[in-house]
């Protein structure tokens, strides 16, 4: 038992280590690491489109200009990932409230959004630390 | 309850879950219900996690089954069963487990059959990403040995018992090297040998001792997952050494709704034989 723990002690300080010596001082922001503008604008566009044609999640899109969310995001992206934007849009509690989104609707459109940006070419790395990000908007987006 | 009752309500419990199942399925995200671990319970291998089991969101109802074989030097065993998630927040699990001892007495099998539950209390475990606050959830897990002579002869007190445990598992998203990883923390109060295929309590000690289950996961990709469990358990049979458990291994998700998890096993010594290692291998359907 002893020993066991101790080797998964080991394994877990050698990961440690190998993580703090391979995060390079100057990593560039994640906004430009995800392509910027133009790879982000992409994906989100892919995203809203699907998620504002699939009958599953396209209620919460009618009545909506499709453009103005999409730039939005794009520019809550870019700000949230050190892109240097500075976001305009409502508050995302506001945004989405009297929608009645539900778990179910918001997993669809995460999962389509890791979809594009694995189409955009994104690496796994730079997909899961935007995710990070966007995550906890789960509070504001789904009240059902 | 009469012997009739007693002898049909495993597989009730099994056609009720059956049906709850085919009503509606799950939306939550790839792989969040985790696997079934090889008493029932939504986990990994060895380990109950927090997470419930299925992909059923707070107004769905999802569910999962499996079945599970591990192969060691001197035995086998099969489990399988299966598991449902009521709203993300309840987990009703029952499985099977049969337990090939020939090594020890020839012919013998022992059988055991488990009743399972697990409830959210609190925390989401993926999206709470801005929070060091894990899922926590807490479950029992009721064991009833078929045929009871087998666990008394090796000195054990009872054929059947209940453990209960807290299980706290979270989900680094991007938490080392750019990849998921989920971490899980389980304390099962437990009196069982064997996880219960030897009874429960011994000569040694007959009352229920806390012990901890550990598991770590990097998600090498979306449906790929790596990781290392480790089980303390109890040693309460004077006659017959227990060791802990622990494993390493992969699970694959290569479609939404199936995963084959294979593992390597360390178990110890088991029912007197030495260094058990062996193979695990796992194929779940997840709705």
């Amino acid at each position: 038992m002893k020993p066991l723990f101790q080797r998964w002690a080991c394994v877990l300080a050698g990961a440690l280590l190998a993580a703090c010596a391979a995060s390079p001082s100057a990593k560039p922001a994640l906004y430009e690491r995800l392509g910027g503008e133009p790879v982000v604008t992409r994906v989100v566009n892919e995203t809203i489109d699907r998620a504002a044609t699939d009958p599953r999640t396209s209620r919460s899109f009618k009545d909506v200009k499709l453009a103005r969310v999409k730039e939005k995001i794009v520019e809550q992206i870019c700000s949230l990932a050190g892109g240097g934007c500075k976001y305009t849009g409502d508050p995302m509690d506001k945004v989405h409230k009297g929608l009645q989104n539900t778990e179910a609707e918001m997993n669809l459109v995460v999962q389509w959004l890791r979809d594009a940006l694995d189409r955009a070419g994104v690496r796994e790395s730079e997909k899961n630390e935007l995710l990070r990000l966007l995550a906890p908007m789960k509070r504001d987006i789904v009240t059902m | 309850m009469n012997s009739n009752f007693r002898k049909l309500r495993f597989p009730l419990a099994v056609a009720g879950l059956a049906c709850a199942l085919l009503a509606h399925s799950g939306d939550r995200l790839l792989a969040t219900g985790g696997a079934q671990q090889v008493e029932g319970a939504g986990g990994g291998g060895i380990v109950p996690w927090a997470l419930i089991a299925g992909y059923g969101t707070n107004r769905q109802i999802g569910g999962s089954a499996f079945y599970t074989h591990v192969d060691t030097q001197d035995f086998k065993l099969d489990s399988y069963g299966l598991a449902v998630g009521f709203f993300d927040l309840l987990e009703v699990s029952v499985a099977k487990q049969e337990f090939d001892a020939s090594s020890v007495v020839p012919g013998l099998k022992l059988k055991m059959d488990i009743v399972g539950a697990k409830l959210k209390v609190f925390g989401d475990a993926v999206y709470d990403q801005d929070s060091m606050l894990p899922q926590v959830s807490v479950g029992v897990q009721n064991k009833r040995n078929t045929n009871m002579a087998i666990p008394t002869a090796v000195g054990a007190r009872s054929g059947s018992d209940t453990d209960f445990y807290v299980s706290a598992t979270k989900l680094w998203l991007a938490g080392f090297m750019g990849r998921n990883v989920l971490g899980n923390l389980t304390l099962r109060a437990t009196r069982a040998n064997q996880m219960g295929l030897l009874g429960f309590g011994g000569d040694k000690k007959n009352s229920r001792s806390l012990q901890p289950e550990l598991a770590l996961a990097v998600l090498l990709t979306d449906n790929l997952a790596l990781g290392a469990e480790h089980r303390w358990k109890p040693d309460n049979l004077g006659a017959f050494k227990e060791e802990d458990f622990s494993d390493v291994f992969l699970a694959w998700f290569p479609h939404r709704n199936f995963a084959v998890t294979l593992a390597w096993a360390r178990l110890g010594t088991i029912a007197g034989k030495p260094k058990q290692d062996g193979t695990y291998l796992s194929v779940q359907l997840t709705h």
